[in-house]
């Protein structure tokens, strides 16, 4: 039987993080991410597109936001940015066969980003939010462009981390 | 892969093309061959994206704490200058503040929360662009100038007044709270004021007196509509001076162009679906009739030499007919880019609420394939404001026979942009709002609706 319009629905939704975050490995923009996974609910609910199973809303959703990633790229970027076919193929598979809910993982991540001190806070929202190049965000904060890399995998590194200690404590609390 | 920290700066080199070739070409074996270090970069990516929403909310709530109320805990530490010295140039500042300093007013009340763009104009005509939640401010003219704009301020007894869209309102409280909306939408909360002094608002069309209560107020050139969800106001039509009590959970609209008598009307049950009268519900656009355009295209036909004189007139005569109220709305500039917006009440007496079948049923033309940001303003069931939600839109990859496009959005597409509540569901239509992304689009709107 299809599924209805209101569950294809609640499935974007739910997977909402991990759309936007697959468009954003080609165009690198959060903003631009956000607009295509918006443009994908939308095909969906527009298209006369008929989904079985959720796990063909999902690879239709990833293979929608990754044409659509491409041809923002083509509209906006001159130099030639997007990854190689066959790695995107690759990530694609990684991302549905990926176990963890994905919006129980954003919310882990919510509850880490709340943790970290002002200027960390500060370097993430110019280079994810603002969109600054590594290299604008080190004159910004008058650092030197190691230092940025540096402290962004550092970073990075840390909430990946905080995430997966949250996951671990509340799969302990339930068992 | 151990040296996690290592791969990760990698990755980030490699997304902002800042490697050479060889590096660039190891990065890539790398993703191929590992699916740990892909996991990284999955990593990555979803991170930027929830740090950018995350951001995107808190930027435009303005939630912050207020900053006078302690340092941050990386603030530098403060340097001890010995206290005499210290005390001294206090005594010097205050002196040359007393002496130097021009009079300024006192400030009168306090912006609690904000976002989208609006500028301030007090203290004698200074003008800034910069409020902040948590701001004290003197009597001046508050504008806002995007459709997706807010602000709540409250006054000294915690009356609190909340505007949104295109609104501007002039405030004073000289003996009196006087609030002159010149245009907009105004909701207010408003603690008992003093005996004589009650809280007067000023509209092109009606002044409201106000002793304590709920109401929420929409202004257009020459209509205000009044709502009164709790408590009484008064209100006096500026055209005639013919003054009405309006009580709880009524409302009034007063207009210049109305020699009638003031009608009160009891709010009705609420509807969940609504269908939007272009021609009396925009508040900002330009409506324009089918015929109009019809008669603009033949002209343009005329003076291209595709189409003889004769062939237009008559074209023209066989499409017209005594009803001329069908037409379609234009974005207007503003502030943001072209811009339309739908008051929802003028085109239905009954409040439209918000459910979680909702859907809007968006029609139109294309006349340019830019993106356009699609939103409504929501009001709480027992007045006040409630949130903005947004979805953008992208009309170059929308299904649509030629020009025309139609978009389907449920409320479950619709982010918040400035409430602090996930879903619109529950919550009453304010307006409706679209804007191009683009400053100079064309944008033509042929129909709004809410359907379920």
């Amino acid at each position: 039987m299809a599924l209805l319009e209101h569950d294809i629905l609640r499935i974007l939704m739910h997977s909402r993080d991990r759309i936007a975050a697959a468009a954003w490995i080609v165009v690198r923009d959060t903003q631009a991410s956000e607009d295509i996974f918006q443009n994908v609910a939308i095909k969906a609910m527009t298209k006369e597109v008929r989904f079985e199973a959720e796990a063909a809303v999902l690879s239709w959703a990833m293979i929608t936001a990754r044409r659509e990633a491409i041809d923002w790229i083509r509209r906006h970027r001159n130099e030639s940015t997007v990854l190689n076919t066959d790695i995107l193929d690759l990530l694609e598979q990684d991302w549905l066969k990926a176990s963890d809910r994905i919006d129980v993982r954003s919310e882990a991540l919510r509850a880490c980003l709340r943790k970290l001190p002002r200027k960390s806070k500060e370097l993430l929202r110019l280079r994810y939010r603002d969109g600054l190049a590594c290299s604008r965000v080190a004159e910004q904060l008058g650092d030197g462009l190691d230092v940025i890399y540096k402290r962004l995998s550092r970073l990075h590194h840390t909430l990946k981390d905080c995430i997966e200690g949250r996951l671990a404590e509340s799969r302990t609390s339930r068992s | 892969m151990s040296d996690t920290s290592g791969t990760y700066e990698l990755l980030l080199r490699y997304l902002d093309n800042a490697l050479c070739p060889q590096e660039k070409s190891h990065v890539e074996t790398l993703l191929r061959d590992h699916a740990e270090v892909r996991d990284l970069l999955r990593e990555i990516a979803q991170q930027a994206v929830t740090i950018a929403d995350v951001h995107r909310v808190t930027d435009d709530v303005h939630r912050e704490p207020h900053p006078t109320h302690g340092r941050g805990a990386d603030s530098k530490p403060a340097v001890k200058w010995p206290l005499a010295v210290v005390a001294i140039a206090i005594l010097v500042l205050i002196a040359t503040q007393l002496i130097l300093q021009p009079v300024r007013d006192p400030k009168i009340f306090m912006v609690n929360g904000l976002a989208g763009q609006m500028k301030w104009i007090g203290n004698g005509g200074q003008v800034t662009d910069k409020l902040t939640a948590g701001q004290n401010l003197p009597g001046g003219t508050l504008e806002l100038l995007s459709a997706d704009a807010w602000i709540e301020i409250q006054f000294e007894d915690g009356s609190r007044v909340s505007l949104a869209g295109h609104s501007v309102v002039t405030v004073s409280n000289h003996q009196q709270k006087k609030l002159h909306l010149r245009q907009g939408t105004l909701s207010a909360r408003i603690e008992p004021q003093p005996a004589g002094r009650p809280l007067l608002v000023h509209t092109a069309a009606a002044d409201l007196q106000v002793l304590g209560t709920q109401f929420n107020v929409d202004a257009q050139t020459a209509i205000t509509e009044l709502t009164v969800n709790e408590g009484r106001v008064r209100l006096t039509r500026v055209a005639d001076g013919q003054a009405i009590d309006v009580p709880a959970r009524h409302k009034v609209i007063a207009s210049n162009a109305d020699d009638q008598g003031l009608a009160l009307s009891r709010r009705v049950e609420h509807v969940t679906t609504w269908q939007s009268d272009l021609k009396s519900a925009a508040v900002h656009g330009k409506w324009t009739s089918n015929l109009k355009m019809l008669a603009g295209r033949l002209k343009q036909s005329v003076a291209n030499g595709r189409m003889t004189r004769q062939d237009a007139i008559a074209a023209y005569k066989e499409s017209a007919t005594l009803d001329d109220e069908q037409g379609s709305i234009w974005a207007m500039p503003s502030a943001v880019g072209p811009l339309v917006v739908l008051s929802v009440s003028a085109s239905s007496p009954a409040p439209v609420m918000l459910t979680d079948r909702g859907k809007f049923r968006i029609r139109g033309r294309r006349h340019a394939t830019d993106a356009m940001k699609i939103g409504i303003t929501t009001n709480e069931p027992h007045g006040g404001f409630a949130g903005k939600y947004s979805v953008s839109v992208a009309l170059d990859t929308l299904p649509g026979d030629d020009d025309t496009f139609e978009i389907i959005l449920p409320l479950g597409m619709f982010r918040k942009d400035t409430s602090l509540v996930d879903s619109p569901v529950g919550k009453e239509l304010g307006d409706w709002w679209c804007v191009s992304k683009s400053r100079f689009a064309k944008l033509e709107i042929t129909s709004v609706e809410l359907v379920e």
